[in-house]
């Protein structure tokens, strides 16, 4: 037995922001400098808009595009670090919402860009063992909320995105995976983080008694995301090309045989510059950030979504989705899939 | 790869006016930010094949420890 997608779509709010509101907030020289470097043209923003709404629209958009009704899924998997409440998690609230039967698996799983592949192979695991028919897996992240509005480094990044994935048995031991590889280096957690809001420091205030401003002087806005991009490019360099030959070596393909190459949309230069270094040609690298930003999790499949909008002709595919970053995570995993299963990516 | 070739492309890299075409070009002299930093990291693997730890960046003072850090 093995598994395949059903369907495979996202969403993007509607509202944008652009180069004119990063010129209007960091000035020309700075915004024309940032968008040559990250990529990002304009991006789609929540505003007030939030995970679960959002989320929900995701997942009704994959159950449509499947052909199937809510009731006929009894897994859901809500990956994100943007949860609608501290608790409970949104997998819950969401089961409800979408009108899941209860006796729904429904669990969060709190990765940010690597989360896809992760939410996959957790998916995968629990339908082979038998334990789930068929699950809806949702990654995605209102991410611009965690950006400082003052940050050069983040607040022209990160933008807003949800994915939405049927996985359901199939009688093919391979089904739609082929490979797969994934790693953990946590020492790197102090390069992307908040500070505050949890467990470790409640409030604001509490970074500052304990004394973690002293310790970590370079933290700005500890109540908004920190994003040390130099670490973040260094341990990309260092995990993502190995992590690709042995999601390869896993599936035994050549990197030739893979027809898309969907990477988390973490930054144009970046990108770029890594697959250089795999030797992997452009055309099979698709790029979506110059519309939509970074937005986490789902932001791999925003890229297959995007690239399959205007190849309306069904084909089988080999597609590697290969994720990176807070974490440190990482994690890939290679499919063959029909690319009709692919929908374009709808503005909600 | 030649010393030389590699602070040319470091140089090229940080996109400097010629008259700082010098190894003993300060650092605090030129916008050595977060963009500049990425493209001396990857430029060092690119021309060197080696990929360094960031926060040895925070350490150089001038070209020519950027220089140094790819050898």
């Amino acid at each position: 037995m093995g598994v395949i997608v059903r369907s495979m779509v996202s969403i993007v709010p509607k509202e944008t922001i652009g180069l004119q509101e990063i010129t209007e907030r960091f000035g020309e020289e700075n915004a024309i400098r940032i968008s040559k470097t990250t990529g990002v043209n304009k991006m789609h923003i929540a505003n007030a808009r939030s995970t679960l709404e959002l989320a929900y629209e995701a997942g009704v958009y994959a159950i449509q595009k499947a052909g199937i009704t809510a009731q006929d899924i009894d897994g859901l998997l809500m990956v994100t670090q943007t949860p609608e409440y501290r608790l409970p998690s949104t997998a819950c609230i969401l089961q409800d919402k979408l009108g899941m039967g209860k006796s729904t698996f429904a669990l969060d799983i709190g990765l940010g860009c690597s989360g896809f592949p992760y939410g996959f192979l957790t998916a995968k695991s629990l339908i082979e063992s038998k334990i789930l028919n068929r699950v809806l897996l949702i990654c995605g992240d209102v991410t611009s909320m965690n950006a400082a509005p003052e940050d050069q480094s983040t607040y022209p990044l990160f933008a807003d995105g949800f994915g939405a994935v049927i996985i359901e048995e199939c009688s093919n031991v391979s089904g739609s995976m082929l490979g797969y590889a994934f790693g953990t280096d946590g020492s790197g957690w102090k390069n992307l983080v908040i500070h505050t809001g949890l467990s470790h420091h409640k409030t604001l205030e509490s970074f500052y008694t304990s004394g973690d401003n002293e310790r970590y002087p370079q933290v700005q806005y500890p109540d908004y995301v920190y994003m040390d991009g130099s670490q973040i490019f260094t341990f990309c360099l260092r995990e993502v090309p190995p992590m690709v030959e042995k999601a390869l070596e896993n599936a035994k393909l050549s990197k030739d045989e893979i027809d898309v190459y969907c990477f988390h949309q973490a930054n144009g230069f970046l990108i770029n510059h890594i697959r250089n270094k795999i030797g992997i040609p452009k055309e099979k690298v698709p790029m979506c950030m110059d519309r939509y930003g970074n937005t986490s999790s789902s932001s791999a499949i925003l890229a297959a979504c995007d690239y399959f909008r205007d190849k309306p002709e069904a084909k089988k595919c080999k597609i590697a989705f290969v994720a990176f970053g807070v974490g440190y995570s990482w994690s890939t995993v290679i499919m063959d899939m029909d690319s009709s299963v692919i929908g374009e990516i709808q503005e909600v | 790869m030649k010393r030389i070739e590699m602070m040319l492309n470091i140089l090229q890299v940080l996109n400097l006016d010629e008259n700082l075409y010098n190894e003993e070009t300060k650092l605090e002299m030129i916008d050595f930010d977060s963009v500049a930093k990425l493209g001396v990291i990857s430029a060092i693997d690119i021309y060197q094949n080696k990929i360094i730890e960031a926060e040895l960046l925070e350490e150089c003072l001038t070209i020519g420890d950027l220089v140094d850090l790819a050898f």
